[in-house]
């Protein structure tokens, strides 16, 4: 008997499961799709040991971000039935003035949730499938590979983790529900009038205070962030995070009070046609949801600024591949004698890698004529390499800028942390070497210069200055002056561009740095092959395993380096494009997966409102066109009403949104040389647009709900 | 009862505020049908006070809710203010309804979401009224019904009494050619609806204001110039007011309304 009522009950209350059943199908593919992304991969064609190591690290991270996405859906899910609960109260009450206990109410309740969620769960788990379907196409096209062969997979692990997750949303939302309806007073349940009170209006003169104070604490929080600059957690971030919350709240809160009294001034305003009304309808709506539009709010910033900053920070990764990866591979000895100001890097050396030392010493810090000697398939492998070593002088970073007053302004931050920092410096021979290397032609240098090369954009204006204001550098109690002209020049193949005012200095004051007994502090040798790239890195792989056979186990050198000098780490272009187009579909996935979640959720809720909103509205229409108002006339007037009520939170949050990642755009990505416009653009195109389609189908239903009202029988 | 029986056609010479000739009206589709409005004829001189009597089901809603061209009537005419309405449609219909209608409803039909004042204001700025003007119109017709007071308060906290009287004041600041009334004292205590009853009398005297009434209410009635009684759908009698007091205007309508509740016991 209970199901039959529940199954009559679903089907008869279509339209309002219908938003219901349509939010829980949407999470339910999105979540099944995201969390399947990376079992697809089996389908993909020559997966590199870098690109199944981007998988795992994204079904990681999907995991963890799941987590918190289910926290969000559970949100939503709990949400939609309680609105559902609202709509329906009279006829529990008529249930139990019928004589039925509240627990056969709830039952019955039971029942209707348990159907509505399995078939949302089956509906939504069918359509994930094909998203992910779908999806494997476009993860193929984002880790550049290709599907030779396809076939259709199920993740059983993903299906698995969905039952589990979505099991979990409706066990807490029917907890939620029984204890709404077993809590109530059977009075509360049949009462007709629930809304009869007097629309809750706020004093104009409080309306105001707070919406000032509220913008006034927006804009503190602004401030705030600009002085966090989005770089690190400190406590400008926490005072940000704090006041925007705050501040969005009071807005939400007073907005309405304030407007409403300078709506109240204007005579021409307020006797124009159904200004009043619609009017007073906004304000109330917003009086009474202030609080679920603030979170609304909250959650489209969060949407907003995660989809733009991860589309931003693939363009990090990825947009300067093309110069990261020019040298076929660069085996690093990166700092391995690094060590406090004033240690002897030879006795840090030596001490530290005695192994690397000997072999080191013997060849006297020349890799190439190591690895000739210790294999016998250089000249197979290799077509040319060029060597680069820094040595460690005794000046500063500090002692540079010092030397040109006012050049550091404005990049503080940047250098915070290395204006102790010796410099260190490199020989110009070396240098042309590797222009050689790349058919780029070569640099001069006069006596007494020295070269700035620098590819952190965030520095060029400081560079230019050191170069027009002759800034100098002591090194070997010679002093040298800076060439007029940078250059920004690559060093070696890496994951980002890591090069960071590098100086440049004659080889002259190399050799005599040399003749006081320096030993390179770090060098790196960089690599052409004979072949293409794939083979070059089997064939650099051998010679690697011959050079030290007998010192180090030589499986998976390419990837965890030798540990030994002179290839401490080994990076291949072909590792670093691998690796950087799995960033790009890590991230890529992670902002999508976040911000369409925070999207659809937020989007339904306002959908859900709104719809609620015009359900009690309808009596009001009613007598609108009782009155002779035309039909016309009162679509405007919705049409008004859903649009304030849909872009008021998406205002505010593109403010926001706009403030930090204006903060994020001048900051970080400046300092790194990305621009976020374009990808900012996208994100924001593609969430509006999506928002743009909820606002219309939520007018559209609305509309038709009215239109039924006003040409149905009294 | 014979004194009091005068026929539709005869009535005055007066210009008509409204006309019902042969209405009819059938609810229902092809199985069972109900028939709610039997040929009924009415005509309503301007500045007439009609009550319109009958027992439930006898089709006075649904004579004013064609009147008030919410319901469409299957044949016959319906002639208001010289403009035949049951061939309007679309805008026009709500047009007419705007600039020749005022209504007020049993349940007073206020926008819950506005002031006394904006409720009344609305009826003039959805007409399109100079808004410098409306502030007067709004406070005139408020004083009239008296309800300045509670101008800037919500209906919901507003008294019964007064809800019903802001809404004749919104009903009538529209100069309207005919008000249309349904049980305006339904939900009201007798206290209130004697005021409300006052209210519609000085309306009609001093604006000369066309008023029809549908009621329930004997006591309501006999506000009126005329009752009408309605039975199966169409008028049944009538009883004129003429030259006499309300209390006597009462006794003839109990006395109409014992002769119809003593006819119905018979057939039953």
């Amino acid at each position: 008997m209970t199901l039959k009522l529940a199954w009559r009950n679903v089907r008869r209350s279509a339209r309002d499961y219908g938003i219901y059943f349509l939010t829980l199908t949407l999470a339910v593919a999105m979540f099944y799709a995201f969390n399947s992304i990376s079992e697809q991969a089996v389908l993909f064609d020559g997966m590199s040991q870098a690109s199944e190591r981007m998988l795992g690290l994204m079904n990681y991270m999907m995991g963890l971000f799941s987590g918190a996405i289910a926290f969000v859906l559970a949100f939503l899910v709990v949400y939609a039935n309680r609105f559902l609960l609202k709509r329906r109260k009279r006829e529990f009450g008529m249930y139990l003035t019928l004589g039925m206990g509240t627990g056969q109410v709830a039952r019955i309740l039971l029942c209707e949730i348990a159907l509505v969620g399995v078939a949302s769960l089956a509906v939504g788990l069918v359509l994930g499938l094909v998203v992910a379907q779908g999806m494997a196409f476009v993860t193929a096209a984002l880790m550049d590979t290709t599907m030779s062969s396809y076939q259709f997979i199920i993740s059983g692990q993903a299906i698995l983790l969905t039952l589990a997750c979505f099991a979990g949303i409706f066990l807490l939302s029917a907890m939620v529900d029984v204890f709404y309806v077993s809590r109530r007073k059977l009075a509360d349940l049949i009462s007709q009038h629930e809304g009869s009170e007097a629309p809750s209006l706020r004093n104009p003169l409080v309306s105001g205070v707070v919406f000032v104070s509220s913008v006034v604490v927006l804009g503190v929080a602004y401030w705030q962030l600009k002085l966090n600059g989005l770089i690190m957690m400190d406590e400008h971030f926490t005072i940000a995070t704090v006041l925007m919350v705050i501040g969005t709240v009071g807005f939400f809160w007073s907005v309405s009070g304030f407007l409403l009294a300078f709506f109240g001034k204007s005579r021409t305003m307020r006797f124009k046609g159904l200004a009043t009304f619609t009017m007073r309808q906004i304000t109330s709506k917003v009086n009474t949801a202030f609080a679920s539009m603030s979170v609304v709010c909250v959650m489209l910033f969060l949407a907003i600024t995660t989809l733009s900053g991860g589309l931003a920070m693939v363009n990090l990764f990825v947009g300067n591949l093309q110069e990261q990866t020019r040298y076929d591979a660069t085996l690093a000895c990166g700092d391995v004698t690094a060590s406090a100001k004033g240690e002897d890097p030879r006795q840090v050396f030596k001490e530290m890698w005695p192994d690397s030392y000997r072999n080191a010493e013997a060849y006297d810090y020349d890799a190439v004529a190591f690895l000739k000697d210790n294999s016998d398939c250089w000249d197979e492998v290799v077509r040319d390499a060029g060597q680069i070593d820094y040595y460690l002088t005794a000046a500063t970073y500090g002692d540079i800028f010092s030397s040109v007053p006012g050049s550091a302004d404005g990049v503080e931050d940047l250098l915070d942390g290395q204006w102790d920092t010796q410099v260190k410096v490199i020989p110009l021979s070396q240098y042309n070497k590797l222009h050689a290397l790349l058919g780029e032609p070569t640099i001069g240098l006069e006596k007494g210069q020295f070269l700035i090369n620098n590819q952190l954009s965030g520095l060029d204006g400081a560079v230019s200055k050191l170069c027009q204001g002759g800034a100098t550098l002591k090194v070997a109690d010679e002093t040298l002056t800076c060439a007029a002209k940078s250059d920004a020049f690559p060093m070696r193949t890496s994951a980002m561009l890591d090069v960071v005012m590098e100086l440049v200095v004659p080889d002259s004051v190399v050799g005599t740095l040399k003749a006081n007994g320096a030993i390179p502090s770090a060098s790196y040798l960089d690599v052409m092959y004979q072949s293409d790239r794939a083979s070059g890195d089997e064939g650099l792989s051998t010679l690697l395993g011959q050079a030290f056979e007998g010192q180090i186990d030589s499986s998976g050198i390419l990837e965890n380096g030798a540990s030994i000098w002179p290839a401490f780490n080994v990076y291949t272009a072909s590792e670093m494009v691998d690796q950087a187009t799995g960033l790009r579909m890590v991230i890529t996935y992670l902002a999508m997966y976040i911000g369409f979640i925070l999207l659809l959720t937020t989007a339904t809720v306002l959908a859900i409102q709104q719809l609620s909103e015009v359900t009690d509205s309808l009596p009001r229409y009613r007598r609108l066109w009782d009155l002779g108002v035309d039909a016309r006339d009162i679509f405007r007037s919705l049409r008004a009403q859903t649009c304030a009520y849909f872009f008021a939170p998406l205002v505010l949050a593109a403010c926001h949104s706009a403030c930090a990642l204006w903060v994020l755009n001048e900051g970080f990505a400046a300092e790194l040389g990305v621009d976020m416009t374009g990808a900012v653009a996208i994100a924001a195109g593609l969430l509006v647009l999506i928002y743009l389609a909820f606002l219309a189908v939520s007018y559209l239903t609305s509309k038709s709900m009215v239109k039924q009202e006003l040409t149905s029988r009294r | 009862m014979s004194e009091t029986m005068v026929t539709a056609g005869e009535a005055c010479q007066e210009r008509v505020a409204l006309q019902v000739t042969d209405a009819e009206k059938v609810f229902g589709g092809k199985g069972v049908t109900t028939t709610a409005l039997n040929g009924l004829s009415l005509t309503v001189p301007e500045g007439e006070f009609v009550a319109v009597m009958g027992p439930s089901g006898s089709g006075k809603s649904t004579l004013l809710n064609c009147i008030a061209t919410i319901e469409k009537l299957t044949a016959g005419s319906i002639v208001v203010g010289g403009k035949e309405v049951t061939s309007l449609k679309g805008r026009a219909l709500t047009r007419f309804r705007r600039d020749e209608l005022g209504f007020i409803f049993q349940d007073s039909n206020l926008l819950d979401t506005l002031t006394g004042s904006e409720n009344i204001a609305l009826a003039l700025s959805v007409k399109g009224v100079n808004a410098r003007e409306i502030p007067a119109l709004v406070g005139k017709a408020a004083q009239e019904l008296g309800v300045r007071d509670v101008l800037e308060k919500f209906p919901s906290q507003m008294s019964g009494g007064q809800r019903q009287r802001v809404a004749a004041a919104r009903a009538l600041v529209t100069d309207p050619t005919l008000i249309l009334a349904d049980e305006p004292t339904g939900a009201l205590d007798s206290r209130n609806a004697r005021i409300m009853m006052d209210c519609l009398t000085s309306m009609n005297e001093t604006r000369g204001v066309t008023i029809v009434m549908v009621t329930h209410d004997a006591f309501a009635a006999s506000f009126a110039h005329r009752v009408v009684f309605m039975r199966d759908g169409a008028i049944f009698n009538e009883v004129r007011r003429g030259e006499a007091t309300r209390t006597e205007m009462f006794d003839r309508i109990m006395r109409v309304q014992a002769f119809l509740g003593g006819e119905a016991r018979h057939d039953a």
